[in-house]
C-alpha cells in the first residue's frame, strides 16, 4: 500500500518537474515532503536529472544546496586588509576615490548633527554618519549602547555631568559594602550635579590623569584641554 | 633611551611578572594601509605624528568641543638644547594654565613606541598597537589652512573608542582628532584653527602669564625609566587587551594612582583606602570623551574606593574598577 503511494507520489514529482502534474498532486506532493525523507532525496535526484537535461546543471556535488553555499563563501577571499594581502587593487583604488569624497562630507556633517543632537538629546542622524565607512570586519563590539554609560545631555556646567550617586557608609564591620552591580543612570535630575566637594575631587583627579595621560601619550599637552578647572595650590 | 632591563633589575615583586618584565622589543611590524601602493602609509604617518609632537616648535589656537560647549586654547611647543618647552593655556572659561620645561626630546614614552609600531612584551604577552585598533586612510581634509591625511582608528572591541585624526601632510602633527563611541556619535573633538610650524618661539609664549597656573612635574622622569611602577601596591587584574601600565605614586589626596596607557588611549586607577565612617561615592560621570566611574570595593574588610579616570567606555571602566586588587 504505502510501497504503491510512494511509487504514486513519485510520479506525481516527476510530472511536477515536467510542469504537468494536478492541483492535487500538487498539494499531496507539498503535504508529504516536509515528512518523508526518501522523497526529499527523491526530489533532489529529479532536480538534478532534470537540470542536466536541460544543461543547466553545473557540477558540483549534489549535496545539500545551502552547505554548498556556505562552502562557497568561505573559499571567497576575505576583504580583510590585514591577513590578505592580495586584496585586486582595482577593487579597492575604485572605492577609494568615493570614500575620500564622502569623508569630506561626513565631517561636515558630523559637526552639524553634534550640535542639534546635543540640543535635542537623541542620537545623530544615522545616514550622515553612515558615509564613514566601518570595515566589513569589525568584529562585534560589547555593549556600549545603554544609555547609561554615555550621557551627553544638556547641561552647561563646565564641571562634569553627574548623575545622582549612590552613597553608602563604610561600617566598621566593613562588610556594609558591596562592590555596586548597576550604575545610576543619567537623565534624573540631579542635586549632585552642582555639589562643589564632588566636583572639585573629579577636577583633581582628572587632572592627575591628564598629566600622566601627557607624560606617557603621544599627544603632547593635549589632554589637558580637557582640564574644566584648576584647584588653588595647596587646596 | 627607553631601556626597561635596568628597571628589571630592581623588580622585588616577583608576584607580579606582568607588571615588571617589561622588555622592550625593536620591531616594526607594518601596519597595513587601506590600499595597495599605500602599504607602509599608515606605519609612516603615525611615526611622523609621534615624532612631530615631541621635535617640533609649533604654535597655535585650537578648540576642543564636547557635549555641546566649545572651548578655545593655545599650545605653545618648544625645543631647546634637547628639552622640550611646552605651555598650554585655555582661552575662555576660568583661567588655566600648564606649563612643562625640560623633557628631554628623546625621552620616549610608552605610547610614542606603539605608535611607532613597536612590539612591547608584558610578561608572556608582545602587544603592538594593530592587535587593538584597524588603522585606514580616508582621503584629505584641509584644517587650519593646512591639507592634511584622515586616518581613521577603529577598534577591535567594545573596550576601547574609535578616533578620526587629521594629520597635516608636511609636518605629521595632527590637526584634528575626533573620539567616537562604536555607533560613530562623536565624543570630542580637537581641531586646530591656526597652526604655525618651525619657526622660532617667542620666549615670552613660553613662560607663564598668569600669576596661577600648573607646573607639569617630571621629576620622577628623569631617566624616562618606569622605576615607579615597581612600588605599585595595587594592581588591575583585569585591563582591556594592549594596556600597559606606565606610572604609579601614591599621594594622601587621592590614594593609590596608576596609569593604564595602550599607545591611543589611557586611563588611570585611584585607590583610596576608607576608614569606618567614611562616605563610599559611587556613579559614573561623563565629560566629552572622558569617564570618571566611582565604585567601592571590599577585600578581606579592606575597604577601598575605586575611581576609574580616562578615555574609554564606562563598561571597560566598570571591568577595571572592579578587579582592582592589592599586591601583596
Amino acid at each position: 500500500m504505502t510501497e504503491s503511494s510512494s511509487d504514486k507520489l513519485r510520479e506525481s514529482l516527476s510530472a511536477l518537474m515536467d510542469d504537468q502534474a494536478s492541483d492535487m498532486e500538487i498539494r499531496r506532493i507539498v503535504k508529504t515532503l516536509g515528512s518523508d525523507s526518501q522523497l526529499k532525496d527523491c526530489w533532489r535526484r529529479y532536480t538534478v536529472a532534470s537540470a542536466v537535461l536541460k544543461q543547466e546543471w553545473r557540477g558540483g556535488s549534489t549535496a545539500d544546496l545551502a552547505e554548498s553555499i556556505c562552502s562557497a563563501i568561505e573559499d571567497e577571499p576575505s576583504y580583510n586588509y590585514k591577513s590578505d594581502k592580495s586584496i585586486p587593487a582595482k577593487t579597492w583604488t575604485g572605492r577609494l576615490g568615493q570614500v575620500a569624497i564622502a569623508a569630506s562630507v561626513a565631517f561636515v556633517f558630523v559637526f552639524g548633527v553634534q550640535q542639534f543632537s546635543y540640543l535635542e538629546q537623541e542620537s545623530p542622524g544615522v545616514g550622515a554618519l553612515a558615509n564613514i565607512e566601518p570595515s566589513a570586519n569589525l568584529e562585534p563590539l560589547a555593549s556600549l549602547g545603554s544609555n547609561e554609560d554615555l550621557p551627553l545631555n544638556s547641561v552647561v556646567s563646565d564641571g562634569l555631568n553627574l548623575p545622582p550617586l549612590g552613597v553608602q557608609t563604610v561600617s566598621s564591620a566593613g562588610n556594609n559594602l558591596r562592590v555596586p552591580q548597576t550604575f545610576v543612570k543619567q537623565g534624573q535630575a540631579s542635586q549632585w550635579l552642582t555639589d562643589p566637594k564632588l566636583q572639585s575631587h573629579l577636577s583633581h583627579l582628572l587632572i592627575q590623569h591628564a598629566e600622566q595621560s601627557s607624560a606617557s601619550g603621544g599627544m603632547g599637552m593635549l589632554p589637558f584641554a580637557r582640564v574644566s578647572r584648576l584647584e588653588p595650590a595647596g587646596e | 633611551m627607553f631601556n626597561i632591563r635596568t628597571a628589571l633589575r630592581k623588580c622585588r615583586f616577583g608576584l607580579v611578572p606582568f607588571l615588571f618584565s617589561v622588555v622592550y622589543i625593536l620591531s616594526s611590524p607594518s601596519l597595513a594601509a587601506v590600499a595597495m601602493g599605500e602599504v607602509d602609509t599608515v606605519d609612516k604617518l603615525l611615526k611622523k605624528l609621534s615624532h612631530a609632537i615631541r621635535q617640533e616648535n609649533y604654535r597655535g589656537l585650537f578648540t576642543y568641543e564636547h557635549g555641546g560647549t566649545l572651548d578655545t586654547m593655545e599650545i605653545v611647543h618648544a625645543v631647546q638644547n634637547g628639552a622640550e618647552l611646552e605651555r598650554l593655556q585655555h582661552l575662555n572659561g576660568p583661567p588655566r594654565e600648564f606649563i612643562r620645561r625640560g623633557r628631554p626630546v628623546d625621552c620616549a614614552t610608552v605610547s610614542g613606541h606603539l605608535l611607532r609600531g613597536a612590539l612591547l612584551s608584558i610578561g608572556n604577552m608582545a602587544i603592538s598597537l594593530d592587535q587593538n585598533y584597524h588603522f585606514y586612510l580616508r582621503g584629505d581634509d584641509r584644517i587650519a589652512g593646512r591639507n592634511a591625511h584622515v586616518l581613521q582608528v577603529v577598534p577591535k572591541d567594545g573596550y576601547r573608542y574609535g578616533l578620526t585624526i587629521a594629520i597635516d601632510k608636511i609636518s605629521g602633527l595632527p590637526l584634528k582628532s575626533l573620539v567616537m563611541t562604536n555607533t560613530q556619535k562623536v565624543l570630542e573633538r580637537f581641531q586646530f584653527i591656526e597652526l604655525e610650524i618651525g619657526k622660532t618661539i617667542d620666549p615670552q609664549a613660553l613662560r607663564p602669564s598668569l600669576d596661577k597656573y600648573y607646573e607639569v612635574n617630571h621629576d620622577k622622569r628623569e631617566n624616562c625609566e618606569p622605576r615607579s611602577i615597581m612600588q605599585a601596591q595595587w594592581r588591575a587584574v583585569w585591563v582591556p587587551h594592549g594596556f600597559v601600565p606606565t606610572h604609579y605614586s601614591y599621594a594622601k589626596r587621592e590614594g593609590h594612582m596608576l596609569n593604564y596607557t595602550d599607545g591611543l588611549a589611557s586611563f588611570s586607577v585611584f585607590v583610596k583606602p576608607l576608614i569606618p565612617g567614611d562616605v563610599v561615592k559611587q556613579g559614573v560621570a561623563q565629560r566629552g570623551a572622558t569617564v570618571a566611574l566611582m565604585s567601592g570595593l571590599s577585600l578581606e574588610n579592606r575597604p577601598v574606593e575605586v575611581t576609574v579616570v580616562g578615555e574609554i567606555p564606562a563598561v571597560a571602566a566598570r571591568r577595571v574598577a572592579a578587579s582592582m586588587r592589592p599586591i601583596q
